[in-house]
């Protein structure tokens, strides 16, 4: 190689290194702010929101850990905006760093807060490439500001909700949604986004329904169990049953997966639903023998209680005109009207008519009689 | 090895939202369509450039179609050619600023990007080949790895069955937007003569063979997006597959920085799939001016150089995917499918004329 391209060569591997760094990206994780977990509620003024980010504090390090007090874990910014850009916006003039998103763990909204909005700020945040849409979704009752302010099971830079929707098989019911999911589910027709609700700090036993209007409809806790049942997101439920002999409890309540047959009927979804549920015997009256036949009829009585759940959530999705379950979104996928893309059908508000069959089995039966 | 690479589609970040704009989970009709399509020309081209016995691309067109015709009609692929890669290095561009590097200029990563094509576009030709023999299978796997990771998201594998009734004009216009992916004939056609095959019939069998496999490659990222989102989704979403590998959680993985391998793959599919493109009109423009190797730097770098000008001028990627999909991509379509086969015809007759003149004289 002689000189000149010696030098060539160097120069183009100059620019190249200079190039492919980033340069105008690259910040240190000190001059970044970045947000881990954001609330948005409604603000005093109508077509405007309240914004809430929340920062990891960057003095607290793990050092610290024994001194902190859960209070000083995070720091917040407050702002009113009528959209996310303006909210980025506005944040960011009250921060001295760089405000960051991609590391984003949960949205918290205001259950007050209109479908159609959340539906286009979701939007809005989704269009961005650089923020992530594996955060969390949750809905939560205002004030969100004491509610959601973050539990110290965690060590910062986690928040707890995110390890707490990150663990599959700690709750009894699955529900979390990401942004991605709620989105798709928003964008495809024939399933309404349901959406994890919060009654109070780290309780989240509920389930929010987005329709086509107006807030998020908020199913019973037995409705949402009825949910669960019904999509398969039963991972260890417990069951209590008043028998005649006394109290009964079935524990490890958990299911096989659901075998579902959805077809279109002519002013109906026609739904057939077989439920396998396996538990194990909890709490049992002294004065009941264990006889294979009382264990039959305890099986039946959790059955009828399942099954009574499951309606009990059907029959709320048809008074609410909402499909949470996406049979619709089934029936979609299987081309009823194969003419018809983009898709538009009268269908997809026909109500849902259900058969719904359940059994349970108790596999075991512990240790004692 | 080198055709292969030669077919990386280095729109591939653009799939397949278009197909499922136009057809729903109909698309995937439109998908054989396109790689049949692709898979004849190309044998096409690949008989007519193998029957002439003149290399590169110029020099099979001046044997069929004599000075005039290979003045006229290169400048017009020629121009065609550029012309996509200018849209879909401004795509790229326009890509890595949405996801990765959103303060970052385009015209500084773009301007890389075409760098790193010339760097290897200008060496010789089997050192090109051995770049791309070393690069090609890692794409691969980091590209089948994102997809491996990808797998957990799938949600519904039922809205990858597409409907039993075709609808006509909605399955030939999907057929039409997916064929910038296999818009890469004449790139083949300068290449192929090149490697000594030991049967006649090798070459297009190899060549059919790439296009099978990034056929199968597109079939599986299809399957991915469709089966992770659904079809009124991906419709919606303007880099499908960039989103769905996004949607890869670190938290829950033992491996942290996923979206390495996500820049890796499209990176360098992009340069080589520019080198490649590079390489290829560097090496006919070369032969077309007839200048010595050594003016090779000079005409790659002039190609690269209107490249990355004529991305520049392109605003926006809505204006992009505007002149992608209703100009360069019918365009192509249009141009390569009367070509092709009227050259393969033309040089067909030809020989039979010269063959049926030397049987005379020998008579």
């Amino acid at each position: 190689m002689n000189s000149a391209a010696r030098v060539r060569v160097g120069l183009c591997s100059l620019l190249l290194a200079c190039g492919l760094s980033g340069c105008w990206d690259q910040l240190t994780f000190t001059s970044r702010a970045s947000a881990l977990l954001i609330t948005i509620a409604a603000s005093a003024r109508a077509g405007e929101w309240r914004w809430r980010f929340y920062f990891p504090n960057p003095t607290v390090t793990v050092s610290s850990l024994t001194q902190i007090k859960p209070k000083d874990q995070f720091y917040q910014v407050a702002v009113t905006a009528d959209s996310l850009a303006q909210a980025y916006a506005k944040v960011q003039q009250r921060l001295a760093r760089d405000l960051y998103l991609g590391q984003l763990q949960v949205i918290v909204w205001s259950s007050r807060i209109p479908v159609p909005t959340l539906a286009s700020l979701l939007d809005a945040y989704n269009r961005e490439g650089t923020v992530p849409k594996t955060a969390y979704m949750l809905l939560a009752r205002p004030p969100l500001a004491q509610k959601v302010a973050v539990t110290p099971q965690e060590v910062i830079p986690s928040v707890y909700l995110t390890s707490y929707f990150d663990c599959q098989v700690c709750q009894p019911e699955y529900f979390a949604r990401t942004v991605w999911q709620t989105w798709d589910d928003l964008v495809t027709p024939g399933i309404s986004p349901i959406v994890p609700y919060m009654e109070s700090p780290a309780e989240v036993a509920q389930i929010g329904v987005l329709g086509t209007a107006g807030p998020p409809i908020l199913f019973s806790r037995r409705q949402t169990e009825g949910y669960a049942y019904l999509t398969g997101k039963v991972g260890k439920e417990t069951l209590s049953l008043a028998e005649p002999g006394g109290r009964v409890t079935l524990t490890h309540v958990r299911e096989t997966p659901v075998k579902t047959r959805v077809t279109l009927g002519r002013h109906a979804i026609n739904v057939r639903a077989r439920i396998e549920v396996s538990a194990t015997l909890g709490q049992w009256p002294r004065s009941q023998p264990l006889t294979p036949r009382t264990v039959r009829t305890t099986e039946q009585a959790a059955a009828r209680v399942v099954l009574g759940k499951c309606l009990a959530a059907i029959a709320e999705a048809n008074r609410t005109h909402t499909d949470p379950f996406g049979y619709g979104r089934t029936i979609l996928f299987m081309h009823p009207s194969p003419q018809a893309w983009p898709i538009s059908a009268d269908w997809l508000n026909y109500p849902i008519a259900a058969q719904v069959a359940v059994r349970v089995w108790v596999k075991g039966s512990g240790v004692s009689e | 090895m080198m055709l292969s690479v030669s077919v990386v589609a280095g729109g591939v970040y653009l799939w397949p939202q278009m197909v499922v704009l136009t057809a729903g989970s109909n698309g995937v009709y439109a998908l054989f369509t396109t790689t049949a399509v692709a898979m004849a020309v190309t044998s096409m081209q690949i008989a007519w450039t193998a029957r002439t016995q003149h290399r590169p691309y110029t020099g099979a067109l001046q044997d069929t179609w004599g000075k005039w015709g290979l003045w006229i009609l290169f400048p017009i692929g020629a121009l065609t050619i550029v012309g996509l890669d200018a849209t879909m290095l401004s795509l790229f561009g326009d890509m890595m600023r949405t996801f990765f590097y959103p303060m970052t200029p385009r015209v500084v990563t773009m301007a890389i990007i075409v760098l790193a094509g010339v760097w290897i576009a200008v060496r010789p030709l089997n050192t090109v080949a051995r770049i791309v023999q070393f690069w090609f299978p890692l794409v691969l796997l980091s590209a089948l790895f994102l997809m491996s990771l990808s797998l957990t998201n799938l949600r519904f594998a039922r809205a990858l069955i597409p409907s039993t009734t075709l609808v006509v004009p909605q399955w030939a216009r999907a057929s039409l937007a997916t064929w910038f992916l296999y818009a890469n004939g004449a790139t083949t056609a300068s290449l192929v003569p090149h490697v000594r095959w030991k049967k006649p019939g090798g070459a297009i069998w190899v060549g059919v063979g790439a296009i099978g496999l990034q056929g199968s490659m597109l079939l599986m990222l299809y399957a991915i997006t469709l089966g992770t989102l659904g079809p009124p989704a991906v419709a919606r979403l303007q880099w499908p597959i960039i989103y769905v590998f996004s949607l890869v959680t670190v938290r829950t993985f033992f491996l942290k920085g996923v979206g390495i391998f996500v820049i890796i793959t499209w990176t360098t599919a992009m340069v080589l799939y520019l080198a490649v493109h590079f390489f290829a009109l560097g090496w006919n423009l070369e032969s077309l001016a007839t200048a010595s190797a050594r003016h090779r730097w000079w005409i790659t770098a002039l190609v690269a150089g209107a490249v990355w000008f004529l991305a520049n001028l392109v605003p926006s990627d809505v204006d992009a995917r505007w002149i992608l999909f209703r100009l360069f991509n019918p365009l192509d379509l249009a141009w390569t499918a009367l070509i092709v086969p009227l050259s393969l015809g033309r040089a067909i007759i030809r020989s039979h004329r010269k063959g049926g003149a030397a049987s005379c004289s020998e008579s």
